[in-house]
């Protein structure tokens, strides 16, 4: 076995450099090339969560302001309210199903402040989604919160 | 502007400032509150609703989504917010949301607080920068000047 691999110092010499050379030049590329990629996709995946996040605060943004509408709220703008609420609940449901599989990756421990905030702002749509709902289709629709109301 | 807890109010947050984890409360909403000097500078947050006379009732957070929520009544004419609700999303004393009928027992509350003119005033403490509370139902001692 030995006389194979090292048939004589020189021999052994000439095996090694070219071995070397072989595995600097690949090892190098490959490595590189291959933390290039991943640092690409994780660049993609944190602007992808950045520009969700912001999305997101819209939506929130855009409930909030709702509540500020002076306008009489009739039967027709009750049906457009219940629209937003329906679609911002199917926002909710993918966001949630995002969420659940990036809690199931290391990716939370890669980039914690990013997607604190991401998931933060995905709980406030929830919680937010629920306030507009009791605001407009049961608080606003009761006489004993009305007659309390009047009193302010 | 006048800052007022109701009672039931004062007491819950006194309950939850003992928690290590709420104690920054003081020092943090003395700045907080400092910054809304003005009626305008309080209408934030969802507005659950608006009396007759432009008064409100709102709901708004204080250090953001993981933080506190509070429900407060806006009085127009007496320039005052009367503090009806507060808690923690998380951690100790933490609540999801206030149900619909914690809701309206929250206005009811802040509006009779208000008429009895039985709440807790926030002070404001500048050599410590933090809040304190003093019961409305203290007054300041009358002087009465001596007639000679």
């Amino acid at each position: 076995m030995n006389s194979i691999l090292n048939p004589n110092i020189e021999g052994a010499i000439e095996k090694v450099a070219l071995l070397s050379y072989s595995i600097n030049k690949s090892e190098k590329k490959s490595v590189q090339e291959l933390m290039d990629s991943a640092l690409d996709e994780l660049l993609l995946f944190t602007t992808f969560i950045e520009k969700k996040t912001v999305e997101l605060k819209m939506v929130n943004d855009i409930l909030r302001a709702l509540t500020w509408i002076d306008e009489p709220v009739d039967d027709d703008s009750l049906v457009k309210i219940n629209m937003i609420e329906v679609i911002t609940k199917e926002i909710n449901i993918k966001i949630q199903a995002e969420i659940t599989s990036i809690k199931s990756t290391t990716l939370p421990e890669m980039c914690p402040s990013l997607l604190e905030k991401y998931f933060e702002e995905s709980e406030s749509l929830i919680e937010n989604i629920e306030l507009i709902h009791e605001i407009f289709f049961e608080l606003r629709q009761d006489e004993e919160f009305l007659d309390l109301v009047s009193k302010i | 502007m006048e800052i007022f807890f109701t009672i039931d109010c004062y007491k819950k947050f006194k309950k939850i400032c003992k928690n290590s984890s709420h104690e920054h409360l003081f020092s943090g909403l003395y700045g907080f509150f400092k910054e809304r000097e003005s009626l305008e500078k309080w209408k934030t947050g969802f507005r659950i609703s608006q009396g007759p006379n432009g008064g409100l009732f709102l709901k708004d957070r204080f250090e953001g989504s993981g933080g506190y929520r509070f429900y407060f009544l806006l009085t127009i004419s007496e320039e005052d917010v009367t503090i009806s609700s507060f808690y923690p999303k998380k951690g100790k004393h933490s609540k999801k949301d206030l149900t619909t009928s914690e809701t309206k027992e929250s206005l009811k509350s802040g509006i009779q607080s208000r008429i009895d003119k039985n709440r807790f005033k926030v002070k404001f403490d500048p050599a410590d920068k933090k809040i304190s509370f003093i019961s409305e139902l203290i007054k300041p001692e009358k002087i009465e000047l001596k007639k000679f």
